[in-house]
């Protein structure tokens, strides 16, 4: 059972991840599952690398955006689990990071969306099925027109 | 209208999928559509911009970074979509055969919003489309889905119920060739099985058919135009079936071949096992006036009508399959005839124009939603 004091870690041996515009993309690479979040997600992706409790995220988290703290409770505790669940994050025994100035509510804070853990566990399948690419030598009739302005 | 066309495989990799988008793309060129194309970066030497008759296309290595599990090259790869998306800023994105590119949609979807049509063209690996899946995900985050059969959609309606007020079908359609039916040659029977040499294809069954028949018309040919991994085991088949010189393996066909090819064909044969999710070489058969004897899989009923344009037989049956092609070629009255009306019947119902319309029918639906979705969003004047 997590508590709000609890940090998390990125499951380093298992898992390569990477914030990009708010993004976040996440791969097992145990079992080449794919994992993304966006926004909120994302946000929240880089508090649990930074080594900030569930408690700190959630601050940030309604200081940056216009939802109530027990929203945001609910949302952190759940994203938290599923995180746990498909093993991409371990709790963390390690020390705190320096304490930061304790999070301001902004005037102008953004509208919130419930973050979401997009799982994609067909992309196994999928990249199965891409089919392996003859040669540009087998496709006899290949067109003249490659490259070209038509 | 501003239209990025987003598809797992395009030219030169040729399905009956390709075929009908590369069309589509020049259509609506011709409609003074802006079309770009956005497609992986298959794992050969293809240049990764390029045009295809005068459209740009974009490829990407969407499949080499996710099978590397690359973390950074899913970085630069996701960059260089987004910045694409930005400097093209497509009024609609419509993706054609989702696959595991999508991915790279989702994560550039909020770079320049634009609505998402997915056009299905055939199903996917598996038939668990959850939540917690790519396809599944990439469906019920269309603004609409379309498939190109009423086989098709029903099958992804019952997989993703969500999507059944917000999807419609759009048949595949082409264009009628420039090249004049020939009339069907009956002195020398030539029956012709047309696509990728895969198992699903079924030609197998068409090279039994054929031996069987081979008593009651010795002058009779079978031409399997086509490549791919059943190749040997069909030449071997066919050798071990005694049809050495009456069987000829023609090959890849070029599409725009592709015409002149079915013209010298007596009926065209697609035995498929599998549930075509349209079945393009009937549509071109039946524009080339020819009679078709297919399996009653998949969304071939849709395009061939039994009695009418053709004959259709229950699948893995190589039996009735001779025997409807057998009635073909001892009525050739009945088989000139159902040719006729299938080139009618594609002709009104299949063009590609009409196909294209539909299509620039949506995307109006779509970006007029979309505005509206916008300005209801955007804060009340003060």
């Amino acid at each position: 059972m997590l508590t709000l004091q609890n940090r998390l870690r990125p499951n380093e041996a298992e898992v390569a991840a990477k914030v990009l515009d708010g993004e976040a993309i996440i791969i097992n690479l145990s079992n080449g599952m794919y994992y993304s979040m966006d926004k909120v997600g994302g946000l929240l992706w880089e508090m649990i690398e930074g080594g900030h409790s569930l408690q700190e995220i959630i601050g940030a988290i309604v200081s940056r955006y216009d939802v109530s703290d027990k929203q945001a409770q609910a949302d952190v505790e759940r994203l938290a689990g599923e995180l746990m669940q498909e093993n991409l994050v371990v709790l963390s025994h390690l020390a705190p990071p320096p304490r930061q100035n304790e999070n301001t509510q902004s005037e102008d804070r953004k509208p919130y969306e419930s973050p979401m853990l997009n799982i994609y566990r067909d992309m196994g399948d999928l990249l199965a099925l891409d089919p392996p690419m003859p040669t540009l030598q087998e496709i006899p009739w290949k067109e003249p027109t490659e490259g070209t302005p038509g | 209208m501003r239209i990025l066309l987003w598809s797992e495989s395009f030219w030169p990799i040729i399905g009956g999928a390709e075929v009908l988008l590369a069309q589509v793309a020049l259509a609506l060129r011709e409609r003074n559509c802006a079309v770009i194309v956005v497609t992986p970066q298959a794992a050969l030497d293809l240049p990764s911009e390029t045009q295809y008759k005068g459209v740009p296309v974009y490829r990407f290595p969407f499949w080499m970074a996710l099978a590397d599990a690359n973390i950074d090259q899913l970085m630069e790869v996701r960059q260089r979509v987004a910045k694409l998306k930005r400097a093209f800023a497509p009024d609609v994105v419509h993706m054609h055969i989702v696959g595991a590119s999508a991915f790279f949609y989702f994560q550039t979807a909020d770079v320049h919003r634009a609505p998402l049509l997915v056009t299905l063209h055939g199903p996917g690996p598996n038939k668990d489309l959850g939540h917690d899946t790519l396809v599944g995900q990439t469906l019920r985050r269309a603004d609409w889905v379309t498939a190109c059969s009423a086989a098709l959609l029903a099958e992804a309606r019952h997989l993703v119920p969500e999507i059944i007020p917000c999807s419609s079908v759009i048949h595949n359609g082409l264009d009628v060739p420039l090249l004049n039916p020939e009339p069907l040659p009956s002195d020398t029977p030539r029956l012709l099985c047309l696509g990728r040499l895969i198992n699903d294809k079924g030609f197998d069954l068409a090279l039994t058919a054929f031996a069987s028949l081979r008593g009651r018309f010795p002058h009779a040919r079978l031409v399997i135009a086509g490549d791919g991994a059943a190749r040997p085991a069909l030449e071997q088949q066919a050798a071990e079936l005694g049809l050495n010189g009456l069987v000829h393996f023609a090959g890849w066909v070029a599409p725009d071949k592709v015409p002149a090819l079915i013209n010298t064909a007596t009926v065209v044969v697609m035995p498929s096992r599998w549930e075509e999710p349209f079945g393009l070489v009937a549509l071109e058969a039946a524009l080339m006036a020819r009679p078709i004897v297919a399996t009653d899989v998949g969304g071939l009923p849709e395009v061939v009508v039994h009695q009418q344009t053709g004959l259709l037989v229950e699948k893995e049956d190589s039996g009735a399959l001779a025997e409807a092609i057998a009635m073909l070629l001892e009525q050739p009255e009945s088989a000139i005839l159902m040719g006729q009306t299938a080139r009618h019947r594609a002709q009104k119902l299949f063009s590609l124009e009409r196909c294209v319309d539909a299509y620039v029918a949506l995307y109006r639906k779509l970006v007029q939603e979309a505005a509206h979705a916008d300005a209801a969003e955007s804060p009340a004047p003060q």
